[in-house]
């Protein structure tokens, strides 16, 4: 069926004869009693008014689209959609603060045609933007001036005059200022963090992280944007709550992600090691006087070390059973704040989980050398690399987090 | 039977029905029509909503509880008095005390109820909304978008056609609809919004800062203290925009201070709340395909929208002065009312549709699209603004060999990678054995009228299908829970109705008489202990005269306007 057919309605280009066959056929296919009926409608009753709307620019738009060519060189920016609606486009840039960055730049490209409202919109716009220049590079000197003074720099309320200028709250101008500041905060060393927040608070480069550090080029930008407690993002619902004696949060489901993971170091993977064989040594040795409690002296026994070979596969089983619990290591490791996660800084999965530990028997069989090759690998050992696992220090990651982003 | 329609604020509530006669807000057993979402619990262990306990919030801040509904969907467990409470239970509290005001009223049993929720609640927190109102005897078969309902009550009171622009600024959310209003239908473009921006922001910086400027710790200041300082806040801002100084005796510990909050210092430190006001809005307005002066009417709604700055940042926004000739408190419950009309068939609606928007992007986990079993990212399913109820079918498949499982997981948001989304919920897929990429399920997501989501999942293959109700959401209940629940709601046991008024009196002079000293102190004491031994010899005609006029002074002391 065409959108038409679902319309019941000639085909046609005049939105607001669809409009009202829409309106007059969903009164018959409401939403809340016929869902599918509904969504056939809908999406006809859109793809509708697309097409009369694509037909219409194209009618009135070609003429246009040409002269404006023809008049201004330089503008690529024409939006042939935009076009149709004429002068009404203009009722508010008389406003000089008008806002949304799409509207004005369109609104300075088109309709040129228009020769007498133009002009005194093109000279309003232009004074508008030197104003906007001069306020900026004004404001820009007085940042250049408080930098000068770590103190200062550090004291919140000496920022306050970026917030009386009336161009705040245009996008452009923010975003202008806030690249400025930014640039600027890059060539000194003391910034504090709550200045940084303070200055995220107004410009918001958190939210644009990657594209402003492209744009200013300087490898220091997410370091130091990573700084900033994105306060909004995270923001505690607890904070507002009045009243009440306390409240307790029943389960802990953030799994956050934390910016920036320590690996585990050597010292503490060897004591985790050593915590771990030393509690499984006790096992060992309890099956084997349970054994002999039971049956006599062990005999007959071919292998030379039976203990060393209970106790390495009972660490194997037992580092393997850990790891994929919840805790995440080993209890030697546990202790330490170490945790075992994929690449993701999750949970290892059972499978890899059983690769990472045949890895370590593999490995391990090299003994020394292994030791001497793990030693140089700066954390991620031999078995961690080829079963794709982490092991990460995350007391310390945790510690760091805070450090960097401290609770408000 | 009518049904009610209910706004669920975090600052206030109010109700309404839809009549014959037109729409008719219900006022409380206090005679108002808002009702302040604050609850407590009195030294008898009853419990107190509304103004009361308001009151209470300051004298006995830790059996009272406010500004609660930013917990709804999590697992918090708010302590008052003895007990641990959910923000569920507790919001079940207050629409059951609104139920027996209107029942009261209306003389008859409600058992139906259209709820408001902010339109950018997500779907936790709607199944929570939905679980309060199922708690307090409600059946609850609509949740309406807030400014949804703000623009149905504004569209059906002017009888104008047009784009609006609805801004809905409550005490803990801001929501940011656009709706157009045609031959009788309501059309919903876009939503958009902030879950944690409110009027209750404002009064937080205010306090933060100020306390900052006189050197005060915050966790240094008793809870009482504190309280009170977050009231005289609350006036003066107020007050802020009829005039350009406010000056306050502010109390920490034992010492006092003079503090005066300048029109220039609420618009500085307010700033990054005003520039994070901008950006739903932006944001609403390109989702909706629209430019700024496409927008006929722009609408302010919720008590926050009150505020001199909010009002000139939008002014300077858009060039032109907002709409709000309807009170911007109960304009919420006036739209929920018509949707409740319009749920019950009501004749003079039946012209009436509405049509809403899903405000979130609806989707789930895959690996990189790009290649590699990296996992973590987010394949969208249903757009954000896309209209509902809609239905939409996205194919993915096994992605190693001989994989048995497939984990379906369901996420809102709009990042590409699913840590940055709000994790919904999961179901486990199995599937014959076969090399990687043979296997192949349709994951449908339905999104219904209410922005309530069902996920089913069939496998192609063998035709098996799993269908799944999102259930390991946090704050969602077994039906073993929900049964604890209500018995735990059975026992509270509201205040008799008649002694009401009466005891909103006593507890608002108990709280002046905290907060003023010596004289006034004792003035306030001595006509309390009067009024006290009026109430007690039962004369029902005395008492209310005794009751007018103690009322009457005690509006003349209280110089703070924080309802």
């Amino acid at each position: 069926m065409s959108v038409w057919e679902v319309l019941e309605l000639d085909e046609t280009n005049d939105l607001k004869v669809i409009k009202r066959a829409y309106a007059a056929k969903l009164k018959t296919v409401k939403p809340d009693e016929d869902p599918q009926g509904f969504q056939v409608l809908h999406q006809a009753y859109k793809t509708a008014q697309k097409i009369a709307k694509y037909n219409n620019a194209q009618e009135s738009t070609g003429g246009i689209a040409t002269q404006v060519m023809g008049e201004i060189t330089g503008t690529t920016n024409i939006n042939l959609h935009a076009g149709i609606e004429g002068v009404s486009e203009y009722s508010n840039i008389n406003n000089a603060q008008l806002e949304f960055e799409y509207a004005r730049s369109e609104s300075s490209n088109e309709d040129y045609h228009n020769a007498p409202v133009v002009e005194e919109q093109k000279s309003t716009i232009t004074d508008y933007q030197q104003v906007e220049q001069q306020e900026l590079e004004r404001l820009l000197d007085l940042v250049d001036e408080l930098l000068l003074d770590d103190y200062k720099t550090n004291r919140i309320k000496n920022w306050s005059f970026i917030t009386s200028t009336p161009y705040i709250l245009d996008t452009e101008f923010n975003w202008q200022l806030g690249l400025g500041i930014l640039k600027r905060l890059l060539d000194i060393s003391n910034v504090q963090t709550h200045t940084l927040n303070y200055l995220n608070s107004l410009f918001n480069w958190k939210d644009d992280e990657e594209y402003i550090c492209e744009v200013i080029g300087d490898e220091w930008c997410k370091t130091m944007l990573l700084r900033i407690n994105n306060v909004q993002h995270k923001a505690d619902p607890v904070s507002g709550l009045r009243g009440s004696k306390s409240v307790k949060k029943v389960k802990n489901i953030s799994n956050e992600r934390l910016n920036y993971y320590f690996f585990g170091s050597d010292t503490k993977r060897l004591i985790a090691l050593f915590i771990d064989l030393m509690l499984l040594l006790f096992v060992v040795h309890g099956l084997f006087s349970a054994y002999q409690l039971v049956f006599g002296e062990l005999r007959g026994l071919e292998v030379k070390n039976p203990k060393l070979i209970l106790l390495f596969a009972l660490y194997l089983i037992y580092a393997w059973y850990f790891e994929v619990s919840f805790m995440q290591s080993t209890p030697g490791k546990f202790i330490l704040g170490i945790r075992v996660t994929n690449k993701e800084f999750k949970k290892v999965s059972k499978l890899r989980c059983f690769f990472r530990v045949i890895l370590f028997a593999v490995t391990s069989a090299g003994s020394f050398l292994t030791i001497f090759i793990n030693a140089l690998l700066g954390g991620k050992y031999l078995h961690d690399r080829l079963s794709g696992t982490y092991v990460i220090d995350l007391r310390r990651s945790k510690k760091n987090h805070e450090k960097y982003h401290p609770e408000l | 039977m009518a049904i009610l329609g209910i706004d669920l604020g975090t600052t206030n509530c109010a109700c309404g029905i839809w009549t014959d006669g037109g729409l008719k807000l219900i006022k409380n057993r206090l005679g108002e029509v808002l009702t302040p979402s604050v609850i407590g619990i009195d030294d008898k262990g009853n419990v107190t909503v509304g103004r009361i306990a308001k009151e209470r919030l300051i004298t006995h801040s830790d059996k009272t509880v406010a500004v609660f509904k930013r917990l709804m969907g999590t697992e918090h467990k708010i302590k008052i008095g003895k007990k641990d409470y959910t923000a569920t239970e507790l919001s079940s509290i207050i629409l059951k005390s609104l139920k027996e005001d209107a029942e009261n009223i209306l003389g008859e049993s409600i058992n139906e109820a259209v709820i408001s929720v902010p339109a950018y609640f997500n779907d936790n927190q709607r199944h929570a909304t939905k679980l309060a109102g199922e708690l307090a005897g409600f059946k609850v078969e609509r949740l309406i978008n807030e400014p949804t309902a703000a623009a149905m009550a504004y569209g059906l009171h002017d009888k104008e056609e047009g784009v609006f622009l609805i801004l809905d600024m409550g005490g803990g959310t801001f929501d940011v609809s656009i709706l157009e209003f045609f031959e009788g239908i309501m059309e919903v473009h876009a939503t958009s919004g902030d879950n944690f921006l409110g009027g209750e922001d404002f009064v937080e910086v205010m306090v933060n800062d100020m306390l900052g400027e006189l050197g005060v710790e915050k966790e240094s200041v008793n809870s009482k203290q504190l309280q009170t300082i977050y009231m005289q806040m609350e006036t003066a801002k107020r007050k802020i925009g009829s005039k350009d100084a406010i000056e306050q005796t502010i109390q920490i510990h034992k010492k006092e201070f003079q503090w005066v909050s300048t029109k220039d210092w609420f618009d500085r430190i307010t700033l990054p709340l005003m520039i994070r006001v901008k950006r739903p809005i932006e944001r609403a307005i390109k989702d909706a395909g629209l430019t700024p002066d496409e927008i006929d009417n722009i609408v302010l709604v919720g008590g926050a929208t009150r505020m001199g700055v909010f009002r000139a940042t939008i002014g300077k926004l858009f060039g032109r002065l907002p709409l709000c000739h309807l009170d911007p408190d109960s304009v919420v419950a006036m739209g929920a009312s018509i949707q409740a009309g319009l749920k019950d068939k009501n004749a003079a609606l039946n012209d009436i549709v509405l049509t809403d928007v899903c405000p979130y992007t609806l989707g789930t986990e895959v690996n990189n699209p790009s290649g590699g079993n990296e996992g973590g990212h987010y394949y969208p399913i249903i757009e954000r603004n896309t209209t509902v109820p809609t239905s939409i079918v996205k194919t993915v498949q096994t992605s190693f060999n001989n994989q048995t499982e497939l984990d379906v997981k369901i996420y809102q948001g709009e990042n590409r990678l699913v840590k940055k989304n709000v994790f919904l919920g999961e179901m486990t897929v199995k599937v014959p054995k076969g090399p990687e990429g043979k296997e192949k399920i349709d994951i449908r997501y339905s999104y219904d009228m209410n922005g309530l989501l069902e996920v089913d999942v069939t496998v192609i293959s063998n035709g098996k299908s799993f269908n799944k109700l999102i259930e390991q959401t946090p704050g969602a209940l077994t039906d073993k829970e929900k049964q604890v629940s209500l018995d735990k709601l059975a026992k509270i046991k509201f205040h008799p109705r008649e002694t009401e008024e009466n005891r909103a009196i006593i507890a608002k002079g108990e709280r002046l008489y905290e907060s003023s000293l010596s004289e006034q102190r004792e003035y306030i004491a001595n006509i309390l202990s009067k009024f006290d031994t009026i109430l007690e010899r039962q004369n029902q005609q005395e008492i209310k005269k005794a009751r007018e006029q103690l009322t009457k002074i005690l509006n003349d002391l209280d110089k703070e306007e924080w309802f």
